[in-house]
């Protein structure tokens, strides 16, 4: 300890070492000539200094006592190292880009898997949290619902798995309107029982959660963050404050802290669910959640309920499903998108691939450059480096590189995950942090060393088995002795091609697929079309009429705004998802409604005159609603095709009567089928990567009369839009909510943005991986050139044709391509049964993709052949010669 | 590494044996003192090279054994002049009882059975 304290000052007070250790040597030097001489010897000084020894060793000696001799030498070798990079500034760079590359993507990308798949959720012990969807038993598509209201007041009571409990819902997207604070605002307010923070272990950053007490008192509420600090101006004193959301007066208990967040993300206040959220009992309203008691496990929970639900359900439409029991975090990556998690697997193992690439690339480039420096290492062996610090000595000049590439590439990761946060262009986990963190700091630095291994290790190695006098006889020309010959470079040249075209193939598939969706015909016009939605507040509109007029001045002003062409009032604006709802349909005179087209929520969709017309839906046959149908008149309905195919394959379905019935048969009125439109494209909740066409039952808006609706408005000027629509809305009534207006086009977008990110950050990674090994393989090439080139000279000089030349060095560097690609197309058959998920329209083995991929790849492959290529061609036989 | 061959054909651990040995008995000392009475007692350890007393005094001083202090000699020289600490006589005295063992040990050996 004390020494290494002294070594530690020394470091600082070394040149005061230095002149003290000369100035007593020299002392010593001087009276022991003194003393000589006065003894009568002759040439005093000299035997003075003979008897001392050599002064500068010994200065070296003296220093290592004070110095750490590994680290001195580390420090020269850096210093050299730092040398013979600068020299080679344009091979220095090349792989220094390269690794920063390799090293920044995936640093990159692990920042966003460790966030999303590794980090566990911000809430205490998280790892006993579940959540409990119901699955269905017997029917397909209907693997997680809502449970019942009903099974989660069972399990509270009769459950012994968990230590606390809690239901939340986002069914029937639940909001509430808030008044007395500027215009009226809609607001995303999550019902959730009295538990529900306790269950998550959350406490609020101001005031507190709920309590089961507040489920008997008064309206309370309790505030995100992000609403209070942006929709209320961060009051602090706002706890104890009351918010008029729909009419009724709540008492704010609580607001949460900036770190906490629940599904969904964009939460803006929780409302207890029971008394200010009246649960549908026996439907599907239930997201249970629970903390699971220390030691119970997730399948001795799932056993139990599913137990007490068989004794809930004995027969009954919920007799046909079972709950399920599921880790918090899984469900909440399921919940961000259904190919989160399998597009983080594929997007990693892409980017290991690439660094992959680029550890080889750096690999093959030492090694060149060491057949270069085959007479240094010869010399400085001879001279008596020993093979450990020659081994040191290549190895630290990778570990530069890799440095110089692992705080370059973490940059680069920095501004990647700034851009993905600022343009987010998928939704990821609710909290998920996404950001350079120390753990990735250390992933990165961890990569970098791996990396710096994996490419030095066999470099360092060949240099310390260097022959010292065979190169010294060949003046350091020829193939590095016992070193990766031309052909063993090929071998990694071909695995990196192989590797490229894989991932040239996995994009290549994944941009089809998000070419062919983003291109499908959605049976609609989605240019120009713009929408808002509102919910139309009680009581003032409690009576259909009241709401009917208010649809119909909305409309009428709507119509008049600059610009807008055409507005449509709907339930819902597409493309909605197709999310299996629980609706079947009957038809009269016939017998029960065939079971396989029971569920199915598209069936409902209300909408005002003029809908098809504006939205440009085809009308196959009859008619658009109309103005006249009204309460007062026949009930009419408009079907879709699917809906004709489905029920009606061989019928004309005008004048045929249909009825949606309930599984609690409600009575709903028959309805007489008047046209049939287009069918809609919707996507799929389940199964992210399709457009289905669903049936649809169309019903004339001022016969059902929603009170929630969305508006759809075409217009040729976009630009004030919001404002003018906003204004209509509060101008016919301040005390109907107002919400952003937003181009249709942004919600396709958002069905299509991950098949659109993936295929973004495949391809970006597939074409670096292209990029590096065609840069590996000309780097290859030249060297080969480089040293054949006296063979070359000599067939020359025997008549060979430069085209002869140039046929050589192509079948050379075409080994490589041809390899990798046969390796490629049979690696592809594994990978992409992994991507088929993922896949739009196409078979993992399209032949259109993999035939532009193989275009591409032997492209860029000839592109890096050709260099060298032509240069061994050029040859003059008689320079070639005469240099031997 | 021929540094080092020579640095180890100097057997380290006498010569800091005789520079604490010389410090105990003589006192405060400059290096050329030292190395005098070191060639007085034992000629041959310093003979090879005067100059490696140099290294095994910054050795002492690295573990904390000696004490060095610029000071002027009679005829009013700069020199540095060392001192055995009290942690550097434990360590004599440690030394001293392990060579002691060794020898008696060897000895041993040596006797006819």
């Amino acid at each position: 300890m004390r020494a290494f304290l002294g070594k530690l000052v020394f470091f600082f007070r070394r040149r005061r070492f230095e002149d003290d250790l000369g100035e007593e040597m020299r002392l010593h030097q001087q009276l022991r000539a003194e003393q000589l001489e006065a003894r009568g010897i002759a040439e005093a000084p000299s035997t003075a200094r003979r008897r001392f020894g050599n002064p500068a060793a010994l200065r070296d000696l003296s220093r290592d006592v004070w110095t750490w001799r590994w680290l001195e030498d580390f420090a020269i070798d850096l210093r050299f190292a730092t040398r013979i990079l600068k020299k080679k500034l344009g091979f220095s760079t090349v792989a220094a880009v390269t690794l920063a590359l390799g090293i920044g993507s995936t640093t990159a990308v692990f920042s966003i898997v460790n966030a999303v798949l590794l980090r566990s959720l911000p809430y205490r012990d998280p790892d006993r949290l579940v959540a409990i969807w119901d699955r269905a038993l017997r029917e397909k598509g209907m693997e997680k619902v809502f449970a019942p209201y009903t099974d989660y007041e069972e399990w509270q009571r009769n459950a012994r798995s968990f230590e606390k409990i809690t239901a939340a819902t986002w069914a029937f997207s639940p909001s509430r309107i808030l008044a007395g604070r500027g215009p009226a605002k809609q607001l995303l307010a999550i019902p959730a029982t009295g538990s529900f923070f306790e269950t998550l272990g959350a406490r609020a950053a101001l005031g507190r959660t709920f309590t089961p007490d507040d489920e008997r008192r008064g309206c309370a509420v309790v505030l995100s963050h992000g609403w209070w600090a942006n929709g209320l101006g961060a009051d602090a004193g706002i706890v104890g404050k009351s918010l008029t959301l729909d009419q009724r007066e709540c008492t704010v208990v609580g607001v949460m802290p900036a770190n906490f967040s629940f599904y969904p993300a964009a939460t803006q206040l929780w409302i207890l669910l029971g008394p200010d959220f009246e649960p549908p009992r026996g439907q599907a309203t239930a997201g249970i959640f629970a903390r699971l008691k220390p030691g119970v496990t997730r399948a001795q929970a799932q056993a139990e309920i599913a137990a007490l639900h068989r004794a809930a359900h004995p027969s009954g439409f919920w007799h046909d499903f079972e709950p399920a029991v599921y880790d918090l975090h899984g469900e909440f990556t399921f919940l961000a998108s259904r190919t989160l998690r399998i597009t983080l697997i594929v997007t990693f193992a892409a980017v290991l691939l690439v660094l992959l690439i680029a550890a080889l690339n750096v690999a093959s480039l030492l090694v060149a450059r060491l057949a270069e420096r085959q007479r240094e290492l010869a010399v400085r062996a001879a001279l008596g480096s020993g093979q450990g610090r020659l081994v040191r000595q290549v190895l630290t000049e990778s570990l530069l590189l890799s440095a110089i590439g692992a705080a370059v590439g973490i940059g680069l990761a920095y501004a990647a995950l700034r851009y993905f946060r600022h343009a987010s262009p998928i939704q990821l986990t609710v909290g998920a942090d996404v950001g350079i963190h120390l753990p990735i700091l250390l992933f990165a630095i961890g990569v970098a060393l791996a990396t710096a291994l994996l490419f030095g290790l066999l470099p360092a190695i060949k240099a310390g088995r260097i022959d010292v006098i065979d190169r010294l006889k060949t003046g350091g020309r020829g193939p590095v002795a016992g070193a990766l010959r031309p052909s063993a470079r090929s071998v990694l040249i071909s695995v990196e091609m192989g590797v490229s075209f894989l991932l040239l193939i996995g994009a290549g598939l994944l941009l089809r697929s998000a070419l062919r969706m983003g291109t499908e015909p959605l049976g609609f016009n989605s240019t120009n079309l713009y929408q808002t939605r509102t919910s139309l507040p009680m009581p003032g509109y409690r009576e259909p009429e009241r709401r009917i007029q208010f649809y119909k001045s909305l409309l009428d002003r709507l119509n008049r705004v600059n610009g807008v062409s055409g507005s449509a009032i709907t339930s819902r604006i597409p493309p909605y998802p197709s999310d299996g709802g629980l609706d079947a349909l009957e038809i009269q005179e016939r017998s029960a409604p065939p079971d396989q087209h029971g569920h199915d929520v598209g069936l409902n969709n209300s909408v005002s005159p003029r809908f098809f017309e504006i939205l440009r839906i085809p009308l196959i046959e009859g008619r658009e609603f109309l103005m006249s149908d009204t309460a007062s008149s026949l009930p009419v309905a408009i079907v879709n095709e699917a809906l004709v195919r489905d029920y009606f394959p061989n019928e004309n379905p005008l004048g045929k009567q249909v009825r949606i019935s309930r599984p609690r048969n409600q009575e709903m009125p028959w309805l007489t089928i008047i046209g049939v439109a287009g069918d809609l494209k919707h996507p799929e909740l389940m199964n992210e990567m399709t457009w289905i066409a669903t049936p649809v039952l169309y019903r004339p808006l001022y016969q059902t009369a929603p009170q929630r609706i969305e508006i759809a408005i075409r217009t040729s000027s976009p630009r004030a839009l919001e404002h003018e629509v906003q204004e209509q809305i509060s101008g016919l009534d301040s005390s109907v909510p107002i919400n952003g207006v937003q181009p249709v086009e942004t919600a396709i977008s958002e069905v299509l943005a991950y098949p659109r990110f993936r295929a973004a950050v495949l391809g970006f990674f597939a074409l670096t991986a292209l990029l590096l090994s065609a840069v590996g393989l000309n780097g290859v090439l030249s060297q080969i050139v480089a040293q054949r080139r006296s063979e070359f000279g000599i067939r020359k000089a025997i008549g060979a044709q430069p085209r002869d030349v140039l046929w050589l060095v192509l079948r050379q560097g075409g080994a490589p391509i041809v390899l990798g690609m046969s390796g490629g197309i049979l690696c592809t058959f594994a990978f992409s049964r992994l991507l088929s998920s993922l896949l739009y329209g196409i078979k993992p083995a399209d032949i259109r993709v993999l035939l532009s991929v193989a275009m591409l790849f032997v492209a860029m492959g000839l592109a890096a052949i050709a260099l060298p290529a032509y240069r061994a061609s050029r040859i003059d036989p008689l320079a070639a010669l005469r240099d031997e | 590494m021929s540094r080092r061959d020579q640095h180890d054909a100097i057997p380290q651990g006498t010569l800091d044996m005789l520079i604490l040995q010389t410090l105990v008995a003589h006192g405060r000392r400059h290096g050329f003192e030292i190395a005098n009475f070191i060639e007085q007692r034992s000629g041959d350890v310093l003979v090879v090279e005067e100059g490696s007393l140099y290294p095994a005094l910054q050795r002492l001083l690295l573990q904390g054994w000696i004490e060095g202090e610029w000071s002027r000699t009679q005829d009013n020289r700069r020199a540095r002049y060392y001192r055995v600490t009290r942690a550097g006589r434990k360590q004599l005295d440690a030394e001293i009882e392990r060579y002691q063992r060794v020898a008696a040990a060897i000895g041993k050996i040596l006797q006819p059975a």
